[in-house]
């Protein structure tokens, strides 16, 4: 697994970037009988709209996660759950 | 002298294993009883239902018993707890598998406040497969460790039902309290880089089961690229674990 870490919001550039390290490290270091490879980009904040319509909507392995230095408040907490309800609902 | 020495390793080893053993053993029994007392009492309180507040009067009264002939352990707080534990989870074969028959009475109060069945089984399964500490654990649940998984945010899919699927693992968001860094992190990659290697067991942890490091900036070299974070984490790879 590759992590990439990105202080800033995520952009294009992030997600090339991961798709290509994630592409060599499959070819140049992956053993065999290892999974295939995963790369997570832990970014400060992501925009929904980029996810979407960029390879991370399709590939099997690229993953973009927000990070979060604080535990979130049991309304935070509450928020979250809330909006995948919603999220969930609407597919 | 080093012959003794790995002879003393291994009667400690043994030792150190029985004594796991002797905890588990006991615990397992300890939460069997729990769970029947637990029962006992719903029951009990059946047959005294149409009486008007039988069920408090029976748990203090209890309560007061066994703290006069048994010691402590038994305030009504506690009996609440056993009481509770039969409701929340009718069939005693949900902790008699090999899986969770480790699971300590602290976890089990725990994973029963969550309100959701199949919130309740993930932590139940990852607690006791992961040995989770109380501590790991409570701050697993406080940080929606469980909806925080992909899997949880999508709809039932062919994608959700493979069991090796990454979705069962990977998570948005991430939480890294347990850094102790600022909100705002931005331009501080390295910052962020050097307290994640720095706080590297726990981070494992919130990545989940089956992580293990390889390597700290392992370079793959491209033409432009002067300073690449890239760190590597394998999966151990095992269907079993995931």
């Amino acid at each position: 697994m590759v992590i990439d870490l990105k202080t800033t919001k995520l952009n294009h550039a992030d997600i090339g970037q991961i798709d290509m390290y994630v592409r060599m490290f499959d070819t140049l270091k992956r053993g065999e009988g290892d999974n295939p490879t995963i790369g997570i980009i832990l970014c400060a904040e992501k925009d929904e709209t980029i996810v979407k319509y960029s390879v991370l909507q399709e590939n099997k392995q690229l993953f973009a996660s927000k990070y979060k230095t604080l535990l979130p408040t049991e309304e935070e907490l509450a928020e979250m759950i809330a909006t995948r309800n919603r999220k969930l609902l609407d597919k | 002298m080093n012959n003794n020495n790995s002879f003393f390793t291994e009667i400690s080893e043994l030792l150190i294993q029985a004594r796991t053993n002797a905890f588990k053993a006991v615990n397992t029994i300890m939460v069997q009883t729990y769970w029947q007392i637990g029962r006992r009492i719903i029951e009990e309180e059946q047959h005294g239902q149409n009486r008007a507040g039988y069920g408090e009067y029976l748990i203090s009264n209890l309560s007061r018993h066994l703290s006069d002939t048994l010691g402590k352990g038994f305030s009504e707080a506690n009996l609440k707890n056993i009481r509770q534990f039969y409701l929340t989870f009718p069939g005693f074969e949900q902790f008699d598998t090999h899986c969770v028959a480790n699971l300590s009475w602290t976890n089990i109060r725990l994973i029963m406040r969550v309100n959701d069945p199949k919130e309740r089984e993930y932590y139940l399964k990852e607690a006791s497969s992961q040995n989770w500490s109380s501590r790991l654990l409570e701050r697993n649940i406080k940080s929606g460790y469980y909806h925080r998984l992909l899997s949880t945010q999508q709809p039932t899919s062919e994608t959700t039902l493979e069991k090796q699927h990454p979705v069962h693992f990977i998570k948005d968001p991430y939480i890294a309290e347990f850094l102790n860094l600022p909100e705002d992190l931005t331009g501080k990659e390295s910052v962020l880089e050097k307290a994640l290697i720095g706080n590297l067991q726990q981070f494992l942890l919130e990545l989940g089961k089956g992580f293990s490091f390889v390597d700290r900036q392992m370079r793959i070299s491209t033409e432009t690229s002067h300073f690449m974070l890239i760190w590597c984490f394998t999966t151990i790879c095992s269907n079993v674990l995931w």
